[in-house]
Order: C-alpha cells, then sequence, then structure tokens
C-alpha cells in the first residue's frame, strides 16, 4: 500500500523523524517498506515564471522569441508555442535540467540564429499529461520564482509498504498512524467530523433491506442532495495522484479518499438511478449478467452477494459497481454506501470472477465493523464541502448480525515461554494498550483483553504474545544458542543420493537439474503417461515429467547448439507417473525419485599419447557396474535385447539385482533425438533410486588372503558370432573349480577370412589357498574349461601363449 | 633327462648376458631373447606336449622356475637400466598432463549440502517429503483456512482439486510430526513450485530448505540464537542479522531474516536495492494450530520452524544475475563451478 507522509501528517506528528527514520520504525515492526517514492523528484528545478514580453523570431513565423523572469533572472527563450502571451505564469525549465516528457537534457541552443536560454513547459514535457497544444499556463496567482512541484503540492514521500495478508488494520493513513502511534508513543488523531444536515429525513428517499444477513451484517448509508458533480480541487487530486490513484470527480475521488484514509471502501450511487428508493442485499441468480464500472459484461452466478435497487442489481457487494448508477456529471443526488461484507464471501466472489479492487482487496481481509457509519459520515461531510449540496437529515444504520467485542486472556508466563525472555506484567499491559486492546488486569498471570475491532486478526491469545513480541522489537530479544543435542543414526549417515553425487562426480560426471514442466509433447514418453497440471503456465510446462530423460535429451541440445558434444550428466530427480488419464487423487498417480546418468560425445578427449574414446553402450554399462558396485549392490544382471520397433530408443538393456529390476540403459533412437535436433547418438541409464536405496547391501567382512601367487592364463578362440559373451562366460564359471578367482576378456575381433566367428581372448586368473599352483595344474584346469567350451559352443582354440 | 639339462643350459645362459648388461636396450634384447612370443622360453613351452607323461611334471616345474627367475632378472634390470626412450624422445616435462574428467555437484546441491551441514551441526536430521501434494498438507494443516488471502502469497499448480504441486516445504513439517514424537529436530530440503512466469528474477521451480525444531521449552529466542549462528557460520562471523515481524500462517509470532547486504556490507547498493540488507528467510515459533493439526498439544510443546530458498541463496554468493541459467544446465555454466 502506498501511504503520503503530507497526507499521514495530518493524524500524528511525525516532525521528528526523516522519511529514512518511518521506513525503519514500519518495517522492524512488521510493516516492510518496500520502497520510497520521492514525488515531483522529476520536476526539481523547475520554476513558476512569468513571460515579460514577446516578439516575432526574425528568421521564422512560427517561433517567438520570449523573455522570462524566473524570480531571479530574465532569460531569452524561443518558444513555439501559440499559445504563449505577455504575462502569463509558466513553467520555466533553466539550462541543465532533464525535461521528464523526453527524457532529455536542456542545452543552450540556437535556433534559425537566435539563442535560446531555457524552455517554457507544456504538460506533455512535464510528463503531467498528453497535452502537447500549447504551453501550460498556471493560474495568475502563481508567485514568480517559486519551485514547479511546491506549487503542484507535489512535494511529498510515499512510502510503499507491503502489507502482510493478516493485517487490514494497516491498509490505510489512519492505520499507519495508529501502528507509528503504538510504537513510537505519539498520540493520532481522528478527522473531525463536523455535519450540517438538512431537514428532510432520510426515510423520505431511502430503505435498506439486508436478505444475506451472514454475508452483509452491516449497511449504512448516507444521503447529499443537490451536488455538484465536477473536478475535484488540487489538494485531493494531488493526495489521490501522489498514492496511484487516478482522480475521477469530486464524489468518486472523496469514497476512494476515505477509503485510503479510514480503510472502509464506500460506494456511491447516483440516488436518480436506484430505483424504487430502495436498496436490497440479496444474492445473484445462477447465469444472471451484470456490466461493471468498466464496462465489463460479468456472469454471475447465486453465491454472489449483490446490490440492489427494487427492480434491478446496482453493484457486485463490495467489489465493483454497476455502470447503471454510477457518478456522472448529471448527478444531483448521491447514495453513500458503507458496509460490512463477509470476507469470505467477497474472497470468493472476486476469485471467482477474475475480478479485483480496492474494495474488495480490504473486504475480504476484513474491514472495521464498528467503523461503518463514521466512513459514511466522513465521506457525507466532505462531499457536502466540496460538491454542495445538503446532507440529508439522519443515515441508514442495518445491523442485523452484531459482533461481540473479542476477550483474549494473556498469561504473562506463557508469554516468557514463548518468547524466551522475561517482561513484567507491567510491559505487557503498557504494550498491548498502545495497540488500542483493552486490558484489565487481573491479580494472577493472567491480563483479560479485550480486542479492538480494527484488529480482526488477533483472536487467540498467540495472537497478543506476537503483538507484544513485534512491539517490543524483535531484535531486542536475545538469541539464545544453546543447543541440546540427541545422537541418532540418522545424524550421521550420509544419505543414498549424496553418495550417489560423490560417486559419479568422482567419475567426472557433471550433475544437472531440469524442469520438473514438460510439455505434453515431450512427457510422452515410452508408453508412460504423465500428470497434466490444471491451470499451466503455457503449453510448453503442462505436464510433469514421467522420467528423467526427456529433460536430459534437452539438456543435450542445449548445449549442442553452443558446440559442446561432449557430454557426460547425471540427474537425481523425482517424476510423477500416472496411473490414469485423469489423476485426482493420491491413489491415481506414483511420485518416484529416479538417477539418470546420459553419456554422449567423447569420454576421453584425443590427446598427445593417445586416441579418443567415444561414449557408447559399454562405457555406460562399465560405468552402472562400477557405480553398483560402489554402492555395495551385488548379483548384478543384464539383460539385453535389441529394440528396433520402439520408437524412444534402438536398445534397452534392462538391469537387475538379484530378480528386482532397478531400470535400464538405452541407447537412444534417432528418430527421437531428432525431434530434440539432437545429431549424435546419446546413452541413457535411468534407475529406480527408491528401489535401489532399499535393496540390501554387500556385508564386507575380511577374507584372509592367500599367501600364494595367483596364475594367469590367456586363452583365445574363435566362436559363432551369435553365442553371446555373457553365455561363454557362465560357461567358464561353471567348468571350473572354485580356484578361479577371475575371468575377464581383453580382446574380440573379426576375422576377415572367416564370416560368422568372432574371436575372444580371455584371461583367466587361478589362485589357491594352500599352495602354489604348479604349471600341469592350471592346464588341468585350462583344459577342463575349454573341454566345456568346445562342447557347448564348437570353439574352436587358437594357440596359446 | 636331456630336456632338464636344456633348462640348467638356458639358466646360466641367461645368467652370462645378465651380467653383461649395461644398457635398456640390451635389457630389451634379453627380453625378446628369452621371454618374448617366440623367444627361448615359449619354445621350451612349445616342447612340453613332446615330453613322455612320466617327465612332465619335473620338466613342468622345473620350466616355470625357469621362467620366474628370467621374469625376477628382468625385472631387476629394468629398475637398473630404466626405459628411457620416451623421455629421451620428448625430454620435454613441460607438455601437458593427461587428466581424467572433473565432474561437479549442481550449485544448488552444494549450496544445500553448504547449509545441511551447518544443521547437522546443530543435531538437525535431514526428512523428506513428496513433490507432488495434498491440499491437506499444503495448506490447511499448516493453517491456510479455506478461502483466505493467504493462499494468495502462492500461486499454485493444481492437478485437482486436492492435489498442488507444493508451493513449498512446509507439508514435511507435518507429515514429520504425524509420524514422529517430539522432541523433533528436522531439516526439509526440497524442491518446491511457483504459478509464475518465469523470468530472470523468478522460476516456477525453485529450491527450499525447511527446518523445524519442537520441543517442551523451545523459544523464540533460541530461534534467534540458531539462525544467527547460522548466519555467522554460512556468511561469515562479520555479518549483520537483524529479525523483523513477518506472517505465515503457519508460525506465530513470525519474522523475516535479514543479513546486511554481502556486497556493500550494510552501506546501500544496487543488490540491497539501497536498504543495506538482504532477506534470507522466512521463521517463526509454530502455530498452535498446527500442533492440533498433528495431535500435538501446544501447552506442552512448542517450536520454531523456518525456510529459505536455496537458490536466492545460491545466486547471492556467486553473483548470478538470472535464475533461468540454473535449470538451463549448460556445461559452460556447470565447469565454472566444479572447483567449489
Amino acid at each position: 500500500m502506498k501511504v503520503s507522509l503530507n497526507w499521514l501528517k495530518n493524524y500524528i506528528d511525525i516532525s521528528n523523524y526523516t522519511v529514512w527514520d518511518l521506513k525503519n520504525i514500519l518495517t522492524n515492526a512488521g510493516l516492510e517498506v518496500e520502497g520510497i517514492e520521492e514525488i515531483g523528484k522529476s520536476l526539481e528545478g523547475f520554476v513558476v515564471g512569468e513571460v515579460i514580453s514577446k516578439e516575432k523570431h526574425p528568421n521564422a513565423d512560427k517561433l517567438t522569441v520570449c523573455r522570462v523572469n524566473d524570480g531571479k533572472e530574465v532569460h531569452q527563450v524561443i518558444c513555439g508555442a501559440p499559445n504563449v502571451e505577455v504575462g502569463q505564469k509558466i513553467v520555466f525549465a533553466p539550462i541543465g535540467l532533464v525535461i521528464p516528457g523526453t527524457g532529455e537534457k536542456l542545452k543552450k541552443a540556437k535556433i534559425r540564429g537566435v539563442e535560446s536560454f531555457g524552455m517554457i513547459c507544456s504538460e506533455k514535457e512535464l510528463g503531467l499529461g498528453e497535452d502537447h497544444t500549447g504551453i501550460l499556463v498556471l493560474d495568475n496567482s502563481a508567485p514568480v520564482g517559486m519551485p514547479f512541484k511546491e506549487y503542484l503540492g507535489m512535494d511529498d514521500f510515499v512510502l510503499e509498504i507491503g502489507i502482510t495478508p493478516n493485517r487490514p488494520d494497516a491498509l490505510s493513513h489512519i492505520g499507519i498512524a495508529r501502528e507509528l502511534s503504538a510504537i513510537t508513543k505519539k498520540k493520532y488523531v481522528l478527522p473531525k467530523i463536523n455535519i450540517v444536515e438538512s431537514d428532510e429525513k432520510i426515510e423520505k428517499y431511502l430503505s435498506v433491506e439486508i436478505l444475506n444477513e451472514k454475508d452483509c451484517p452491516r449497511y449504512c448509508a448516507r444521503m447529499v442532495k443537490n451536488v455538484k458533480v465536477k473536478e475535484s480541487p488540487q489538494w485531493l487530486k494531488n493526495y489521490l495522484l501522489n498514492v496511484g490513484i487516478r482522480p475521477i470527480n469530486n464524489v468518486v475521488d472523496v469514497s476512494n479518499f476515505v477509503m485510503l484514509e479510514l480503510g472502509q471502501p464506500l460506494h456511491t450511487f447516483d440516488a436518480r438511478l436506484v430505483e424504487g428508493n430502495k436498496i436490497i442485499v440479496k444474492n445473484a441468480d445462477d447465469g444472471e449478467k451484470f456490466i461493471t464500472l468498466d464496462g465489463k459484461e460479468r456472469i454471475l452466478d447465486s453465491s454472489m452477494l449483490m446490490i440492489c435497487d427494487a427492480k434491478k442489481k446496482i453493484a457486485i457487494a463490495g467489489v465493483m459497481g454497476g455502470a447503471n448508477s454510477e457518478i456522472s456529471e448529471q448527478t444531483k443526488d448521491v447514495i453513500i454506501e458503507s458496509a460490512y461484507f463477509n470476507p469470505k464471501s467477497i474472497r470468493r466472489t472476486s476469485k471467482k470472477l477474475g475480478l479485483t479492487s480496492e474494495s474488495s482487496y480490504r473486504f475480504e481481509r476484513g474491514v472495521d465493523y464498528k467503523n461503518t457509519l463514521f466512513a459514511a459520515n466522513r465521506a457525507a461531510q466532505l462531499i457536502a464541502e466540496l460538491a454542495g449540496g445538503e446532507i440529508v437529515s439522519g443515515y441508514i444504520d442495518e445491523n442485523p448480525v452484531k459482533f461481540d467485542d473479542i476477550e483474549i486472556e494473556l498469561r504473562i508466563s506463557r508469554t516468557n515461554k514463548i518468547l524466551g525472555i522475561e517482561l513484567t506484567r507491567d510491559e505487557v499491559a503498557d504494550i498491548l494498550q498502545r495497540l488500542g486492546v483493552q486490558v484489565q488486569k487481573t491479580n494472577g498471570d493472567i491480563l483479560l483483553c479485550t480486542i479492538p475491532s480494527y484488529r480482526p486478526d488477533l483472536t487467540r491469545e498467540i495472537d497478543l504474545i506476537e503483538e507484544v513480541a513485534r512491539i517490543y522489537g524483535y531484535d531486542k530479544i536475545p538469541g539464545d544458542s544453546r543447543i541440546n543435542f540427541e545422537i541418532s543414526i540418522e545424524k550421521i549417515q550420509q544419505r543414498y543420493e549424496d553418495k550417489i553425487r560423490e560417486i559419479l562426480t568422482g567419475y567426472g560426471l557433471y550433475e544437472v537439474m531440469n524442469n520438473t514442466l514438460l510439455s505434453e509433447e515431450e512427457a510422452n514418453f515410452d508408453g508412460l503417461k504423465s500428470v497434466k497440471i490444471l491451470n499451466p503456465i503455457s503449453q510448453e510446462l503442462s505436464n510433469l515429467r514421467p522420467s528423467l530423460i526427456p529433460g536430459l535429451i534437452k539438456t543435450v541440445a542445449l548445449n549442442h547448439r553452443f558446440g559442446e558434444f561432449d557430454l557426460q550428466l547425471f540427474e537425481i530427480g523425482r517424476v510423477m507417473i500416472a496411473k490414469k488419464d485423469k489423476v485426482e487423487n493420491i491413489d491415481d498417480y506414483v511420485e518416484i525419485e529416479k538417477l539418470a546418468i546420459c553419456l554422449t560425445g567423447r569420454l576421453v578427449d584425443k590427446n598427445w599419447k593417445e586416441n579418443a574414446i567415444q561414449s557408447d553402450i559399454f562405457y555406460l554399462k562399465g560405468l552402472v557396474e562400477a557405480l553398483l558396485e560402489k554402492l555395495s549392490l551385488d548379483n548384478i544382471n543384464f539383460t539385453s535385447y535389441y529394440a528396433s520397433e520402439n520408437e524412444f530408443y534402438s536398445i534397452e538393456i534392462k538391469v537387475f539385482i538379484d530378480k528386482t529390476y532397478i531400470g535400464s540403459l538405452y541407447k537412444m533412437h534417432e528418430n527421437y533425438l531428432k525431434k530434440f535436433d539432437v545429431e549424435k547418438p546419446v546413452f541413457i541409464a535411468e534407475f529406480d533410486l527408491d528401489l535401489l536405496r532399499n535393496l540390501p547391501i554387500k556385508q564386507v567382512s575380511f577374507r584372509k588372503l592367500s599367501n600364494y601367487p595367483k596364475v594367469e592364463r590367456d586363452i583365445s578362440f574363435f566362436v559363432d558370432n551369435e553365442i553371446p559373451y555373457e553365455k561363454i562366460e557362465q560357461t567358464i564359471w561353471k567348468s571350473a573349480d572354485k580356484l578361479l578367482i577371475n575371468v575377464y576378456l581383453f580382446d574380440l575381433y573379426f576375422d576377415p577370412k572367416k564370416s560368422n566367428k568372432k574371436s575372444l581372448a580371455i584371461r583367466l586368473e587361478f589362485q589357491s589357498y594352500e599352495k602354489t599352483l604348479t604349471a600341469e595344474e592350471v592346464e588341468e584346469k585350462i583344459g577342463r574349461i575349454t573341454k566345456a567350451l568346445e562342447k557347448e559352443f564348437n570353439i574352436e582354440l587358437r594357440k596359446l601363449n | 633327462m636331456e630336456t632338464l639339462e636344456t633348462i640348467r643350459k638356458v639358466a646360466e645362459e641367461a645368467l652370462k648376458d645378465f651380467e653383461k648388461i649395461s644398457s635398456y636396450q640390451e635389457v630389451e634384447n634379453f627380453r625378446i631373447k628369452f621371454l618374448g612370443r617366440k623367444g627361448i622360453l615359449a619354445n621350451l613351452f612349445d616342447q612340453l606336449k613332446e615330453i613322455p607323461k612320466e617327465q612332465k611334471p619335473q620338466f613342468g616345474k622345473e620350466l616355470n622356475l625357469l621362467k620366474r627367475d628370467l621374469e625376477e632378472k628382468y625385472e631387476l634390470l629394468l629398475q637398473k637400466f630404466p626405459k628411457k626412450k620416451e623421455i629421451e624422445l620428448k625430454e620435454d616435462l613441460t607438455l601437458p598432463g593427461i587428466k581424467p574428467r572433473i565432474g561437479s555437484k549442481h550449485i544448488i546441491t552444494k549450496t544445500l549440502d553448504e547449509i545441511r551441514d551447518i544443521f547437522k551441526s546443530f543435531g538437525f536430521v535431514i526428512a523428506e517429503g513428496p513433490e507432488l501434494e495434498t491440499d491437506y498438507y499444503n495448506f490447511s494443516a499448516l493453517n491456510f483456512p479455506e478461502d483466505h488471502p493467504a493462499r494468495d502469497m502462492q500461486d499454485t499448480f493444481f492437478i485437482s482439486k486436492d492435489l498442488l504441486l507444493r508451493t513449498h516445504t512446509s507439508p514435511v513439517q507435518i507429515r514429520y510430526m504425524e509420524s514422529h514424537k517430539p522432541p523433533i529436530r528436522i531439516i526439509a530440503p526440497g524442491r518446491v513450485f511457483r504459478n509464475e512466469a518465469i523470468s530472470a528474477r523468478s522460476h516456477c521451480i525453485f529450491h527450499q530448505v525447511e527446518g523445524l525444531y519442537v520441543d517442551k521449552h523451545v523459544t523464540f529466542a533460541e530461534l534467534k540464537g540458531t539462525l544467527i549462528n547460522f548466519a555467522k557460520l554460512f556468511y561469515g562471523s562479520d555479518v549483520s542479522i537483524r529479525f523483523r515481524p513477518s506472517f505465515f500462517p503457519f508460525t506465530e509470532p513470525s519474522a523475516e531474516m535479514d543479513v546486511s547486504c554481502i556486497i556493500c556490507k550494510g552501506k546501500g547498493c544496487r543488490l540491497c536495492k539501497y536498504t543495506g540488507w538482504l532477506e534470507i528467510l522466512g521463521c517463526g515459533m509454530v502455530d498452535p494450530n498446527v500442533f492440533q493439526s498433528v495431535n500435538y498439544d501446544p501447552e506442552i510443546y512448542t517450536g520454531y520452524a523456518f525456510g529459505m530458498g536455496i537458490e536466492r541463496i545460491a545466486m547471492l554468493k556467486y553473483g548470478i544475475d538470472d535464475i533461468r541459467i540454473l535449470f538451463e544446465n549448460d556445461l559452460r555454466f556447470l565447469r565454472q563451478f566444479r572447483g567449489i
């Protein structure tokens, strides 16, 4: 909310404080000053001047050479405006000023051979309006030499205060004055109201009937007759302009002024347009249409509270008035509405209509229900003062639902227990009284507090404790840094995902974080159903990712655009997989934490010693094995097959720990990659981290070391291409005894002379705990192994060495 | 036993050669001669097949002994006359090292780690909750009444009437309290969502760390003490700290904590919008209504909670002025932070 200091000064003496002091005082009390605007700053340096002579420019028909008195000196100015005349009071800009309307710095100029030392300004050049047809001519009484912003009354500071939703009482100048008063202990005053009433009684012109008492507990009205609707006086316009409200006419401006002064939103109706001398407060009908002040048609429903006359709807209660009853220049008689509407009702209506106003903003937070009549009187007084007319005698105050004062018992002991300080009863009572709370001291620990009606946020003991802390000052409460510890295993354990991060970054991978939100098309991956957002920001971010893979490919694509082709990445994040097309409740989807690893481009650059290594599925497989081993997972099984049918990947290798499927390795399909403009092969592994973390891990216990050396033997053979390596290795293990400790494929090649055959070279390692193995023993073992291989796969042994 | 004789002869020859050797080249010749693919030893192993069965074991044993002996000699020679070949050819030791690739955690993870480590040292444990939440956990249980303007502070992505993307990590408080008895001391890091257009200053996803401490005598003074210590450990002991009253539905009294601007040290600059302060976290004493929603007696237990946005903290720390770059994963960006 914007608060003008000039305006605020009417209610509290703040002369001892600078604007910066006030900023700190309010901020430290929870009314955060987010900005300070110096009004009229752009008009700094402009002065009121007088045109003392005017001559035709010798070389230009449309220009005149004027002499302007600025109170100190006389300047020669070339002027192009048709309306400049001798004797006029004008706004003079000396050389060096920045002209707000153009943003340019004014320089000494020679125009068609005649020098000009300043400028006579138009409204547009001053940034005050759109008029550029001629110079701005001021009232003849304007004092020559006076700073123009002072003349305008725009010599003001405006505080932009962020009011939290629990503080409707602070949404007005009086509210801020009240708050400052509580903090600084200076008194604040309400505006004095002096009403002169005519003889006519309001009952003659108006009656009010409330049909929905719950949503409209109180409705006050006053009437002013025979007003003259016109422009507001400058002081009122300045107040409103300074806090960002556009002046409209004196009647509407008064209602805005009173709202910003007292926090009570008002509405004014043209009495002539209110039919049947009657106002009825009732709900709308479903589907009914209504045109609001802003000219827009609104479709209503039966939950919305309306203000009606005898025949029609004339306003959406608390939100916006109707075009059919608004104040215009023809208005003679004005009805002022000042009501208390149920905050929930206003909020519901405002939300449904997508329509918020200064008025709904205040009503939905809760206005002061005791303030309705005062505000109506204040408005009546000001309208009568500014627009003439007579205030009709009496007022309407329909108040079907009365609110009791809220009383709260506050325990001093509880206050101190929560805050961790030792305040006395008197200190606490003093703070509350400064906030307008009536305090009754009892003998014991308890203060009996009556809450002022403008503080609907104070309903519980804890609310008062906060008030005490706030006014006492958070900074005065000392920090207590004692920590009483308990020890638990959770406190020292490293989190599973952190361990994975350590391992993978150690292998040279970068962690990435992608958006959870994808477009519907991007979220379409491998037949997984994705969860849709009801109210997405845009079509590009409408679905939740069912997999980390699309996001990773987007990352690859982005990096390709910048010439980064060698990417080893991983991501840990949640995915959501829908079980139904439409997700309604928690049974309709699963949320899973996933780990994805992505390899593309070179794994090792070519360097002066070695050649480059390109990513492929086997490096990904090896990396995954290494990771799982580091995670102490045992019995890793891969099943692989070519999935050429799938549009998303051309290879999938499923990974199992024992019999549990934990995820897959993929070579992404080139057609799928093309959708993302990725032209190079990409290999991705994705795992279910929630599953992984709960798998039993291999327990490590020391095994005695053998005192005898291990023996290595290499075997090499041709075998049919179709025989998978995995099978061969299984046969080796099966045919060997326990002295075989390692099997390692170190060469694979395809001899062009032997089609359909591949050559494998395998290193076998043997070791005994009991003795050094002799060559014969090893030969014997090798023999058994090769025999098994010959039998099973018809291998053709190559020469051993 | 002619064959065993052969072995002995080979051994003798090798010993002779061994003693004469004086350069790496000769070492290499030694290796080729005896141990090479077509060397003497390989030849002897080939002969193994032709040897009568009864002699095989002994011959095999002797041959293996010889092999080991020769291999040992070769190793010894290599130590004496190391292979200087490459160095001789390329004496330039300024050639670049062959470096393994370097990886790195995301800076959001790193920032989270730093925050976590501090709170871990204060005795906090880590808790987590789902990103797709129910209205109950995200709002109702946290004392956000239906139809209350406080819900406007959080622009929410809805999945259905009851499901939404959590707008803060505070639902973890409720979930944890439902399943644990006090004393409780947790931090809950995680991703949260706001329905906001993506710009340099705001993103629809970001990360928070939530903290919660509940016990029998937890006070606002302790909240201050803990968070001041955190700020001093994180930002340095010379930082100034202030607490301002604020409003969150699930805490009361509520506060926001500011630290003196890390750039201008409180003098006022563009970063702190000339206030001298940077807003770092929101906090407060757990509202009694929150305790009631998890069946804790607010007369017995008190507690504090706090929450902070990680992106803002990371961006301030590393001088990043556009939040979007955090989730684009441009390698040129990621690489810059690999050393921290």
